[in-house]
């Protein structure tokens, strides 16, 4: 055996198409960054070029016609100060309703002896499912203040004249975004405090905290740091999201950033104003970019505070006494509220021949043929056809192109790695309005170059989507691929396998639920989003669901948008029990 | 077999340039035992590392067998998968997804030409066999113990029957029990399957008693390089000698040479001494010097040879189980000595204290 004869001799010269792959394999990590450079950072260059062009339309750009005129406007004239404050009071009213009704079905679950735990453990989650421009829609039809079932009901009942709740205000806009960031806080909450060594907190016991004390002093202040981080990362979702606002604050102007920036291009009656409209998605960025700037600095110095041991712990459970119960039902609210209320809205409106609010009439008047209509339309079929398709293309798109730069950035020396993390971090702070509205410029002028026309092609929204989704991929990839040992593949090495055969064999099959679960999620994700395909939508080409749902409920078609919402609704739970059946394992969405 | 000649490894961290290994040269025999031993950071996994082609060495050349694998002046550098090695991980490397037959199986299976199915079959039950894991062929690997999942390493290592096997502080992961019958059983394997090893620890136990020859590292550098006897025997500096074993520590100044045949004398901090030592020193030379606990013999009043040796007295005695350890107080400074648990030693009685002039080891700092 020690006998070295029966070695194939290995030859020590470097041939030619070795040296052309170790080039290739050299080069390759470099033209992944300046692929990603170019993605992230033209939009955003054609999107401040913009800003200063004093042309009425984006294709009559000239480098002669420039100047600072449109900040002067967006500043004085749209009085854009009105909307940082109304921003600034937004995001912090719906991040903290979130994360408190988060954490609270969070610490229910994980830590307490609430009956039920497994229902809404996975209930929760399939929050997900419920597209924002669905969810503010129900909301609508439940609270408007003249019309909405629940206002109606409450003034026919009391003979007041006033509604219960308008959900038209400012109040209406936290509560409906707050609900709607609970699902992702409440997954991210949930391994914090799960990993949690409950010796600590036995060990302030021992020193002679009282429970509460220990509460106070240990397990609050453990969990401040992850808390605050998760709090940032959901603030930032929040004032990037356009579909509540949009729904629920622009008919009355009542305006948050997303919702004006997407008014000054697109308000019926008025000029567009594209050179403002880029002025404020730059104060807007800046925004944006702050915030991500700090969350960065929290994780980074959070990781010190880090709890996490990788062992697996039983805490003790929280005894809630009489307080059992009266804890189920209010965690049942919450499914019952955010999940199980959109849904049957819609599917009233979708049922009924007109709308009307619910009595027995109404029941017995119940029909299909809003079904029939939708199907009926040669539009619907081809929105249908462009979102599976975008949606598919995406999905595939960001998975690949996230493992490829995971990759880099966990397992190799690139020298550029640092900068490729930092680059794939970016688009999340990135608002989909203001990618819209910049790669909107970028293929204007792009067009107006080549005489192309990428512009309103279904390939622009693909682009764009892999843009805006790509950073949560990439993390979601490096925690998976951190927790694959090294030495595994080493082992697979030694053990004479090839590379490609390692990621076939090795990499490919224990990394296997989170690329599922990327996908699954990049394609629920794609389907949800609206913001950015509204501005990228140009006629029949490219239009998708979340787009027509948008224009039916501006023309008041409320009827097709419960028949579609309903369609669309049930496909993403479909998509949402396949993320937690196939995708990350038990772990549920550690790394979103 | 192996052959390392002057290697190099400097890596670019985020704490800025650090010379990991600094000309490193290891050749060890066909069939021999080879161990690195050395505390955390010294270098010895990284010489291993680039062994097995998981490194890149920045100097230096490697050989395996008749192969040249690394050759930095010439820009060789034969990839891990076309190396003939074997290598057990410190952290077992056992793959999740894969049973405990497929895991063994894996090596064989990357072979070019393929190998027949029977005998990868074949194969794998005697290489499960000869860690006595027969019967767990079907088991999903993660259902291992520890100790199993380590045979299941082991077996792994051998069954592509490489001509060199390595080992990264294989056993580091094992209960102390454990780790005492794994080492013989391994060493045994070894041998019986006439490998080449090249082992790497932190622990001084497994690199004497498993090793045909040990060479201890320091911050990147070999400092001495012997048999297990010689190095525990004569370790050639402070670092080594405590290192491996406890060690008593003095300074001194030769007063009579010794020609390695005859004794000579020298003035230690501890009172005369005389020594053996194979080179020829200077009178007057100042030297350090160390000696064993257990080569301390304590002598009581009247027995034989005590009114010879000089007189200490015990300050301070810790029972040990199998040992007492006795802190003596001799001439300037203390000494520990190590004797049977049966001799009766109490605290203030003055003894006399025995060492050998062989069991002197002369420092070369």
């Amino acid at each position: 055996m020690a006998d070295t004869a029966d070695i194939p001799p290995v030859s020590t010269s470097v041939s030619g198409a070795k040296a052309g792959r170790n080039i290739l394999a050299r080069i390759f990590p470099w033209l992944v960054l300046i692929l990603l450079a170019a993605a992230v950072i033209a939009p955003i260059f054609s999107l401040v070029a913009g800003a200063f062009s004093l042309s009425r339309l984006p294709n009559e750009f000239s480098l002669d016609n420039m100047g600072l005129d449109n900040f002067y406007a967006v500043w004085v004239e749209q009085r854009i100060d009105r909307v940082i404050w109304n921003t600034t009071i937004y995001v912090i009213g719906a991040t903290t309703f979130g994360i408190f009704s988060a954490a609270l079905l969070a610490w229910l679950v994980e830590r307490s002896d609430m009956p039920g735990k497994l229902w809404i453990y996975a209930g929760v989650p399939l929050g997900i499912a419920v597209p924002g421009i669905l969810h503010a829609i129900a909301w609508v039809l439940l609270l408007s203040p003249r019309s909405g079932f629940i206002n109606r009901g409450y003034m026919d009942l009391t003979g007041s004249s006033e509604p219960l709740f308008d959900i038209y205000t400012m109040g209406g806009l936290i509560f409906a975004e707050g609900l709607r960031l609970v699902p992702v806080a409440f997954l991210m909450l949930v391994p914090l405090m799960r990993s949690m060594d409950p010796s600590l907190e036995e060990a302030a016991a021992a020193s002679g905290a009282s429970p509460m004390r220990a509460t106070r002093r240990i397990t609050i202040a453990l969990l401040l740091p992850g808390v605050l981080a998760i709090s940032i990362f959901q603030a930032i979702t929040a004032i990037e999201n356009f579909e509540v606002p949009g729904i629920l604050g622009m008919p009355v102007n009542l305006h948050v950033f997303s919702t004006r920036v997407f008014n000054l291009i697109d308000n019926i009656g008025t000029i567009p104003t594209f050179g403002q409209a880029n002025a404020a998605a730059v104060f807007y960025l800046a925004i944006a970019l702050v915030i991500s700037f700090f969350y960065l600095r929290l994780v980074r110095h959070s990781e010190r505070y880090s709890i996490i041991t990788g062992k697996g712990y039983t805490p003790r459970k929280v005894r809630l006494g009489r307080w059992r119960k009266p804890a189920f039902a209010i965690a049942l609210l919450y499914l019952f509220v955010t999940i199980v209320l959109p849904f049957l809205v819609l599917l009233y409106v979708s049922l009924v021949n007109y709308l009307r609010p619910p009595s027995i009439e109404a029941f017995t008047s119940m029909t299909t043929r809003h079904y029939e209509a939708v199907f009926n339309q040669p539009r619907v079929f081809r929105t249908l056809m462009n979102t599976i398709y975008v949606t598919l293309m995406t999905a595939t798109t960001v998975t690949i192109v996230s493992f490829v730069i995971a990759y880099i950035i966990v397992r190799t020396r690139f020298r550029g790695r640092y900068a490729l993390d930092m680059l794939s971090f970016l688009p999340h702070s990135i608002p989909g309005i203001v990618l819209g509205l910049a790669l909107f410029w970028l293929f204007m002028q792009f067009d107006r170059l080549t005489g192309a026309s990428t512009f309103g092609s279904i390939y622009a929204l693909v682009l764009g989507f892999t843009i805006l989704f790509l950073s949560y991929a990439v993390r979601a990839m490096s925690v998976a691929m951190i927790q694959v040992h090294p030495d595994l593949e080493d082992a697979a090495k030694l053990s004479g396998a090839p590379p490609w055969r390692i990621a076939l064999r090795i990499f490919g099959p224990l990394l296997l639920p989170t690329l599922v679960g990327i996908w699954i999620y990049v394609a629920m994700l794609s389907v949800r989003f609206i913001s950015l395909p509204l501005i990228l939508s140009q006629g029949g080409s490219n239009e998708v669901l979340g787009v027509m749902i948008w224009s039916l409920w501006d023309n008041g078609n409320i009827s097709s948008v419960g028949a579609i919402g309903i369609m669309l609704m049930s496909f993403m739970f479909v998509l949402a029990l396949g993320l937690r059946l196939f995708g990350f394992g038990k772990q549920g969405g550690g790394a979103l | 077999m192996i052959k390392i000649e002057n290697l190099r490894v400097r890596f670019d961290s985020d704490k800025g340039i650090v010379d990991a290994v600094r000309g490193v040269t290891i050749n060890v025999k066909a069939g021999e035992f080879y161990t690195l031993l050395g505390p955390s950071g010294c270098g010895k996994t990284t010489t291993l590392r680039c062994l097995a082609g998981l490194e890149r060495p920045t100097g230096g050349s490697i050989s395996i067998g008749d192969t040249v694998v690394h050759d930095t002046d010439q820009g060789t550098s034969v990839p891990t998968h076309k190396r003939d090695i074997g290598m057990v991980f410190q952290s077992y490397a056992i793959w999740p997804h894969l049973t405990v037959f497929e895991n063994v199986a894996f090596p064989l299976r990357e072979v070019r030409p393929k190998i027949e199915e029977p005998q990868i079959v074949e194969r794998v039950t005697k290489a499960l066999e000869l860690v006595q894991l027969a019967g767990y062929e079907t088991r999903p690997a993660p259902f291992l113990s520890g100790g199993q999942q380590q045979r299941l390493a082991l077996a792994r290592a051998i069954v592509r029957e490489a001509s060199v096997v390595l080992f990264d502080e294989p056993l580091s992961n094992l209960d102390a029990k454990l780790r005492a019958e794994t080492r013989l059983e391994l060493r045994n394997l070894v041998k019986r399957l006439g490998m080449t090893a090249l082992y790497v620890t932190h622990d001084q136990t497994e690199a004497l008693t498993m090793a045909d020859r040990v060479a201890v590292m320091r911050d990147g550098e070999i400092v001495q390089e012997a048999t297990p006897i010689e190095i525990y025997k004569r370790p050639n500096s402070r670092f080594v000698a405590s290192f491996i074993g406890q060690c008593n520590f003095a300074d001194a100044t030769v007063t009579t040479c010794s020609n390695g045949a005859d004794a000579g004398m020298m003035d230690t901090t501890w009172g005369p001494m005389p020594y053996i030592a194979e080179s020829d020193s200077v009178v007057g030379a100042e030297v350090k010097i160390a000696v064993r606990p257990e080569n301390v013999r304590l002598l009581p009043d009247g027995a034989a040879g005590a009114s010879d040796t000089p007189q200490g007295e015990i300050t301070d005695t810790v029972f040990l189980g199998e040992s007492v350890e006795c802190r003596v107080r001799l001439g300037n400074s203390d000494l520990v000595a190590r004797i049977h648990p049966d001799q009766p030693v109490a605290v203030g009685e003055k003894i006399g204290v025995l060492i050998r002039p062989e069991d002197v080891a002369i420092l070369s700092e």
